[in-house]
């Protein structure tokens, strides 16, 4: 416990200060969203595309799925990606489908590429994001990303949305955004793993826990503030259920649960399918 | 046919002889089927002659006429054509004792195109620019399309249409239009219009249809005066004209300023000759005096006169500002500027520069000392940097012990018979506050009505009643959370003064001083409000401030969050809304944030903190 919070110290030492980031749905995993956004130092394949390129390269073949309701449900995200791992190198992609159904004509698609280089527990990757949609003419960026391994510590470093710009289809002007700085680092101790990370541009950062109950079943929780323009707390609670090829993860959030008690709560969930195990 | 060959042979019998002494005519050559022609035969004498007839040809048909009328060697026949159009060829046959002698052939038809329209004569009394319009009709009561054009003595008069052709029976309708513009006043102008058709009758081929005399002037306005063409918002605007008139009798003068979000309509009596008026530019924006109506009557006949000056300001939203602290003999000028302000007054006749000293960084002060006559005081701020005035206005009253009303834009004051013991001045400043169609919950209270302050130079020994329009709007029908606010050392204070409302106007008693009205919510802490409705305007803002409206059951406090994408907040707001009514409780402006989706959601609680009831809606932001 002493370790994690010693690291957690060193990557709180990084916070620069940045505006106007990309306004996107960030957070489609359901698992990254149940331990708080803290994916970026994991190696997840299929669901570390869109957060952390040298994230994919876990040695797996695999195809995800994930559905979020958002702010009363009134935001819907569909995210559909796949990864492989063929010897050091992995490739993974995405398509993503941002949408709110109160009635609002919008829709946003982000499609993400990206690949990773895996030498020994280390990796490094890079990704393409292109979004479309009914408002979004085109837009464009880049991720950078390295995960370093050290003994029972992963530590991370990514660039996300570099030489990120989106033309709007209405005005036909395009917006440029800053490139977001994310540290991240987790602590794989013997009974529990423990991720934390923080968007040093958007002024986002998290903390979870995923603790195996059986063979079968993790419990993961997670803290998630952001402070940009005011603050915004977030408390995840989420399960993951393993069954042979499957794994399935459901996620609750209370969102500011003080204030607004459980309105704008985000609920996830989310289907993996590993089609390389077993072949 | 057979006829015509007949009388060709026989004509060519006669000879030239025939030519030259027997003439045959008829008058007219075309008229409209039933109508009468005359038809003479003239002989070089009458002797020998035993019989005389009228060969007559139309259609199939022939006809001989009989016993014309003598007169001399004259023959004279009065015929009623057929009421079928027909094409009529005649000729005359003379018997004579020895021989008969043929006269020449004539013609004449009924199958014609022929126009009917009744001429229009227009006479007015004065030139205006305004555009006057007529209407025409014409008809073709022939039996042969009509062809027409129209033509006049001045491009002032337009037509539509200018040319065209109409078919038998048919008719159409003609507009005239005097654009007047090219006339100066001053002289007398006769406008004529014309129409040309191909209708063969005589005089219908080119029919004056409306005479239009315009002059001389009987009403002239002068050039209309507009002291500042661009002004801060929050300026006193103020324009003036005259109208002369000779001639008529002016009943009323209506000027309609464009503003820039409606109209602003000033009404005048009739009497006198100089007319003027001010109001406060509220709006930033284009203000245009878009016409000045004068309606007179001339010869007994009620007429409107309208003129489209077409002036225009332009009030600039502005940093600066000016103040002005009145007392019974001086006015206080305050301006705050970052650049230096040059001040003048505007007191009458008079135009004063006014010296001020710069008391802080961006703070300058002066005063003037007005005369103590009744009529305006205007005061201007220019500056260097920018292009714009600032102008604010105050009134001057001289009111002796009798009742007096002193009015001013958003109502009036009573003052009571015996308010004072002598002569006294008055000083009444009217000023905006900015009200608005929807409480603004995140203020302090909602103006629904403008302030205004009076001061007099005596104590008053009665109480003033006072009269202020309400921005019903604004109040929504609630008029029991209506308050009057009084001002004192810079802050707006709820004064517990009975107030009384009857429609659009609140009355209360109140001695001198600075009041508005406005409207508070007024939070039972034991109550559970509920959010009625929630709406943002617009939802797909590509660059115009989005606006957050919410109505809930009761009055409460509300919280305000907006959502990105990524659920950062990046807007917070509480404060307190009114129950029943729409309040505008936040405006964004998209320039601050990056474009996509965000969700805004909102609450509404008993206390600060409290949740009862959640709204969420989403908007789009695109830059």
């Amino acid at each position: 416990m002493k370790k994690a919070c010693v690291f957690f110290l060193i990557i709180s030492l990084f916070v620069l200060s940045y505006a106007g980031v990309v306004n996107d749905f960030n957070e489609p995993s359901t698992f990254s969203r149940a331990i708080g956004g803290a994916i970026y130092a994991l190696y997840e394949g299929a669901q570390s595309v869109s957060y952390n390129p040298a994230g994919i390269a876990n040695g797996k073949g695999e195809v995800y799925f994930s559905h979020a309701e958002h702010f009363l449900g009134v935001i819907r995200n569909e995210f559909l990606s796949a990864s492989l791992q063929i010897g050091d190198i992995a490739i993974g992609g995405a398509v993503q489908y941002t949408y709110p159904i109160d009635g609002l004509n919008y829709y946003q698609y982000k499609f993400v590429v990206g690949m990773a280089y895996r030498f020994g527990k280390n990796s490094i990757g890079m990704e393409m994001n292109r979004w479309k949609g009914n408002e979004i003419y085109n837009g464009q960026s880049f991720d950078f990303g390295m995960i370093m391994n050290f003994s029972k510590f992963n530590l991370d470093l990514t660039v996300k949305n570099l030489f990120s710009s989106i033309t709007w289809s209405s005005t036909s002007t395009a917006e440029s955004y800053s490139p977001e700085f994310v540290f991240s680092a987790a602590y794989f101790a013997d009974r529990y793993t423990l991720s934390g990370y923080m968007n040093a541009t958007s002024k986002e950062m998290g903390i979870g826990v995923i603790w195996p109950l059986t063979n079968f079943l993790d419990a993961m929780g997670g803290w998630k503030m952001s402070f940009s323009k005011a603050l915004s707390k977030e408390l995840s609670v989420g399960l993951r259920a393993s069954y042979y090829n499957f794994i399935l993860d459901v996620c609750y959030t209370f969102k500011d649960p003080i204030e607004f008690r459980d309105v704008v709560s985000p609920f996830y969930i989310s289907l993996t399918y590993d089609f390389m195990k077993g072949m | 046919m057979k006829g015509i060959v007949a009388c060709l042979i026989a004509f060519l019998s006669v000879g030239v002889f025939v030519l030259g002494n027997v003439v045959l005519s008829v008058s007219p050559r075309y008229t409209l089927p039933g109508g009468e022609v005359t038809i003479v035969l003239t002989l070089p004498s009458t002797e020998n002659v035993k019989n005389v007839r009228l060969n007559m040809n139309y259609g199939d048909q022939k006809t001989i006429l009989y016993n014309p009328i003598v007169n001399g060697t004259s023959y004279k026949w009065t015929y009623i054509t057929s009421k079928i159009p027909y094409d009529y060829t005649i000729q005359g046959l003379i018997t004579y004792a020895s021989t008969t002698v043929f006269s020449n052939m004539e013609t004449f038809s009924t199958k014609i195109p022929a126009v009917d329209v009744s001429a229009t004569i227009v006479y007015l009394p004065f030139i205006s620019q305004a555009t006057k319009t007529w209407c025409v009709k014409v008809k073709n009561i022939g039996s042969k399309p009509l062809t027409f054009s129209l033509a006049s003595t001045s491009n002032v008069l337009i037509f539509s249409p200018s040319e065209g052709e109409i078919m038998p029976k048919g008719e159409k309708k003609i507009t005239i239009i005097d654009n007047g513009s090219t006339l100066l006043p001053g002289k007398i102008y006769v406008l004529r219009a014309f129409l040309n058709t191909n209708d063969p009758r005589k005089d219908q081929n080119h029919i004056a249809i409306a005479t239009i005399i315009e002059g001389p002037d009987g009403i002239v306005l002068s050039p209309v005066e507009v002291p500042e063409q661009k002004v801060s918002v929050g300026s006193d605007v103020s324009f003036g004209f005259s109208v002369f008139k000779h001639g008529v009798d002016v009943t009323e003068v209506s000027v309609n300023w464009k503003t820039p979000k409606s109209f602003n309509t000033f009404y005048f009596k009739g009497n006198g000759t100089y007319f003027s008026s001010h109001f406060i530019a509220n709006e930033s924006g284009m203000y245009t005096l878009a016409s000045i109506n004068v309606s007179y009557v001339y010869k007994n006949s009620r007429r409107v006169l309208s003129l489209q000056p077409r002036i225009a300001l332009v009030a600039y939203p502005s940093s600066k500002n000016l103040r002005l602290n009145l007392n019974p003999t001086e006015v206080g000028i305050e301006v705050t500027s970052s650049s230096t302000p040059f001040v003048h007054v505007k007191d009458g006749s008079l135009n004063i520069r006014v010296n001020v000293t710069k008391v802080a960084s961006k703070t300058w002060k002066g005063a003037y000392n007005f005369r103590k006559v009744s009529g305006p005081v205007s005061v201007y701020a220019t500056f260097d940097d920018v292009n714009y005035a600032i102008v604010k206005r105050f009134e001057r009253h001289i009111v002796n012990s009798a009742l007096k009303n002193i009015s001013f834009d958003g109502g009036w004051v009573n003052i009571p018979q015996g308010t004072f013991s002598s002569t006294t001045l008055m000083i009444t400043y009217f000023q905006p506050l900015k009200s608005t169609p929807y409480y603004r919950g995140y203020e302090f209270f909602n103006a629904v009505s403008d302030m205004v302050e009076v001061l007099s130079e005596a104590s008053p020994a009665k109480m003033l009643t006072y009269n202020l329009n309400l921005n019903l709007a604004t109040v929504n029908g609630l008029f029991d959370k209506v308050k009057v606010y009084s001002r004192r050392s810079e802050k707006w204070i709820q004064d517990d003064i009975p107030l009384s409302i009857h429609g659009g106007l609140a009355t209360f008693q109140a001695g001198e001083g600075t009041y508005a009205l406005g409207i508070v919510p007024s939070i039972n802490n034991e109550a559970s409000p509920r959010l009625t409705y929630f709406t943002i305007m617009p939802r797909n803002s590509s660059g115009q401030n989005v606006q957050f409206f919410v109505s809930a059951n009761e009055d409460c406090y509300y919280t305000l969050k907006i959502f990105d994408l990524r659920g950062r907040v990046i807007l917070k707001q509480d404060g307190k809304i009114l129950g029943k009514t729409s309040n505008l409780i936040y405006t964004l402006d998209p320039h601050v944030v990056s474009g996509g989706l965000y969700v805004a959601v909102v609450s509404v609680g008993n206390s600060p903190s409290s949740v009862e009831s959640t709204m969420s809606e989403s908007f789009t932001v695109t830059e």
